[in-house]
């Protein structure tokens, strides 16, 4: 995935002047994940800004830059550092223009690396989509594989908002394949991955491998999965979570970030406001546990879900 | 300044003030929703900078931001309509006194987040400098912003960047009930600036024409190049905080002492004394503006 992301980001210098890349040790370095690695050759350093340690800074100098024209594209070196960067996500990028109007809009595309699966410990592997789903006017993204991971970074161009791209640094690595040439993913669209009539199940990022696994050792006890990729989870694609849920009556929800509050509780909520009557078992949620995430390869793994965990919740839930 | 400019600038500060007083009387009176935070006092601040500012520079506000919207040229029929909470306002009623922007005059916001605006000036600036466009970004802060790590934040990268940004910091003494003396470690806002290797002006905020000779000076040095500078406006909050403010954490002395600076008094002596400006130009003015504000009001109440 990190190839199709650093071939997004080209795409996008090359094509919009307007553009810039600002974030932490993003220009010779490459960045933490080495995602920029090499842009700044082309580029050079007045398009490709390293900056000091100062999240929040990063975030609403940009947001100035965006307001007078500029399309920055930040990265957040973990997702975690974001938590220093709030104010100008919540009280700046995404309420400008819905205050003053259109005039004054501050489109930021801001990318993070997140979750766990790394062992980097609690506060370097958290996924705050959970947590940014209850601020209005935030679109959320998190690609799944290469293809998306590009077409979502131009699709947050074309929707010129403020865009959070949640990049699970576990999918870096992950292989797939990606078009010659570039299209947008339209925000707001999930994906059916594998079609099934008895079970719903619901992820995003890093879960949606799993979940795909998961769908492979149900269909061995003739359970058929459908697997719904989100893609975006703000806003939700509630007519493909819908039509999935009134087809199959089961769901689960599959998610990095804590449950309580988070994509699950929010997809719950809209099943139960639209498909209630479909309903053939309660709609269950995984997601990160209600703890730090510890470093230790041994306790880290108990902290999320897995491919057992989401078909044994399957198995739960068919022959409720 | 030259004798006209001064007069301009004794006629804005007299609008600021009266826009500011008449404000009030409607939220004593229960007339206007929410809450508002005034810049009586500080008027000299928000004419002298803006004075010596150009069209292409943007001006980024604060909380406090009726006299640096007015001193840009903002109408205040629709600052008023803002206030209200009708659709004409600057902001469709949505933002209300803390948010109000025009495009138009690159008056780019006043906005609710202590030294919010200040990563925003520096923002611009960035965009500006990669762009090579004219203009300068300026920013209005209170003293009581520099506790926030943004601050810092924002000097620091507008000086490593040499950005065009100018840092306006009024120093009205007071972060809402709490003095400078009680909350900084260092007499003067402006002696921060030497921690980001920044250039730095302290002048007398209630003199206009020392306001706005430093800030013209200062503005030069940044728009050709220089980087930033930060300037701090020695002035006092005459009215309370915002709505409900007794001030009961200064002396009536200390009001009464800081009254005798006053800036509006200050300049309208010096007119008198230059023989630009007699009692009757000043009954005339108050009345003009009495009339305009009225008018405005009417405006703003039927939008």
């Amino acid at each position: 995935m990190s190839a199709a992301i650093r071939e997004a980001l080209t795409t996008l210098l090359r094509e919009h002047e307007e553009v810039f890349l600002i974030g932490e040790d993003i220009g010779v370095y490459g960045g933490a994940f080495k995602i920029t690695r090499g842009i700044v050759d082309e580029f050079g350093p007045e398009r490709i800004i390293d900056t000091p340690i100062s999240e929040a800074g990063i975030v609403s100098v940009a947001a100035g830059a965006a307001l007078m024209g500029s399309r920055p594209i930040i990265e957040i070196m973990f997702m975690d550092f974001m938590a220093l960067a709030f104010d100008g996500i919540i009280n700046i990028a995404a309420k400008w223009q819905a205050t003053y109007g259109d005039e004054f809009a501050t489109p930021l595309i801001i990318r993070a690396p997140a979750g766990g699966g790394r062992n980097y410990g609690p506060t370097h592997s958290q996924s705050f989509e959970g947590l940014l789903l209850n601020v209005p006017n935030l679109t959320i993204c998190c690609p799944s594989n290469p293809a998306d991971a590009a077409g979502l970074l131009l699709g947050a161009y074309d929707a010129a908002t403020t865009v959070i791209m949640v990049e699970h640094k576990t999918l870096y690595a992950r292989q797939g394949p990606v078009a010659e040439r570039l299209e947008p993913v339209p925000i707001g669209q999930g994906a059916r991955l594998r079609s099934g009539s008895d079970i719903s199940l619901i992820a995003y990022g890093r879960h949606v491998p799993a979940a795909l696994q998961a769908a492979e050792i149900l269909a061995a006890e003739d359970v058929q999965a459908d697997v719904i990729d989100l893609r975006t989870v703000k806003p939700l694609d509630a007519s493909l979570i819908l039509d999935s849920l009134s087809n199959t009556g089961r769901g689960i929800s599959i998610e990095e970030s804590p449950v309580i509050g988070g994509v699950g509780a929010e997809i719950s909520a809209v099943v139960m406001e639209s498909a209630f009557e479909y309903l053939e078992a309660p709609f269950a949620r995984l997601g990160a546990a209600e703890q730090i995430i510890p470093c230790s390869p041994a306790l880290e793994p108990a902290c999320f879900p897995s491919v057992d965990s989401i078909v044994v919740k399957a198995r739960e839930l068919i022959s409720y | 300044m030259t004798d006209d400019q001064l007069l301009t600038a004794y006629r804005t500060m007299c609008r600021i003030r009266a826009f500011e007083l008449r404000l009030n009387e409607l939220f004593l009176q229960g007339l206007v929703p929410g809450t508002t935070h005034l810049c009586i006092g500080q008027e000299a601040c928000a004419v002298g900078v803006n004075m010596a500012l150009t069209t292409d520079d943007m001006v980024f506000s604060n909380h406090r931001g009726h006299g640096h919207l007015l001193g840009r040229g903002g109408d205040p029929a629709r600052m008023l309509a803002e206030i209200f909470g009708h659709p004409n306002g600057y902001s469709g009623g949505r933002g209300g006194s803390q948010h109000m922007a025009v495009k138009d005059l690159n008056f780019m916001g006043t906005h609710g987040i202590t030294a919010g605006t200040i990563p925003l000036a520096v923002g611009a600036a960035l965009n500006r400098k990669i762009h090579r466009q004219p203009g300068v970004a300026v920013v209005f802060f209170g003293e009581g912003a520099i506790g926030e790590g943004i601050f810092h934040e924002s000097l620091n990268m507008a000086a490593i960047w040499k950005l065009p940004v100018l840092f306006v910091c009024e120093n009205n003494q007071y972060a809402m009930s709490t003095s400078h003396g009680d909350i900084s470690p260092v007499a003067n806002a402006a002696e921060r600036a030497a921690a980001y290797a920044m250039n730095s002006r302290m002048v007398d905020g209630n003199d206009v024409v020392a306001t706005y000779a430093t800030t013209a000076e200062a503005r030069s040095g940044v728009a050709a190049g220089e980087g930033p500078v930060f300037i701090e406006l020695q002035t006092y909050r005459i009215s309370g905080h915002s709505r409900g403010d007794e001030c009961p954490y200064r002396s009536r002395e200390e009001e009464a002492q800081w009254a005798e600076r006053d800036p509006i008094a200050r300049l309208r002596k010096r007119l008198e004394d230059a023989g630009q400006w007699t009692a009757a130009a000043d009954t005339a003015l108050e009345t003009q503006l009495a009339v305009e504000l009225a008018e405005a009001e009417e405006i703003a109440r039927e939008s």
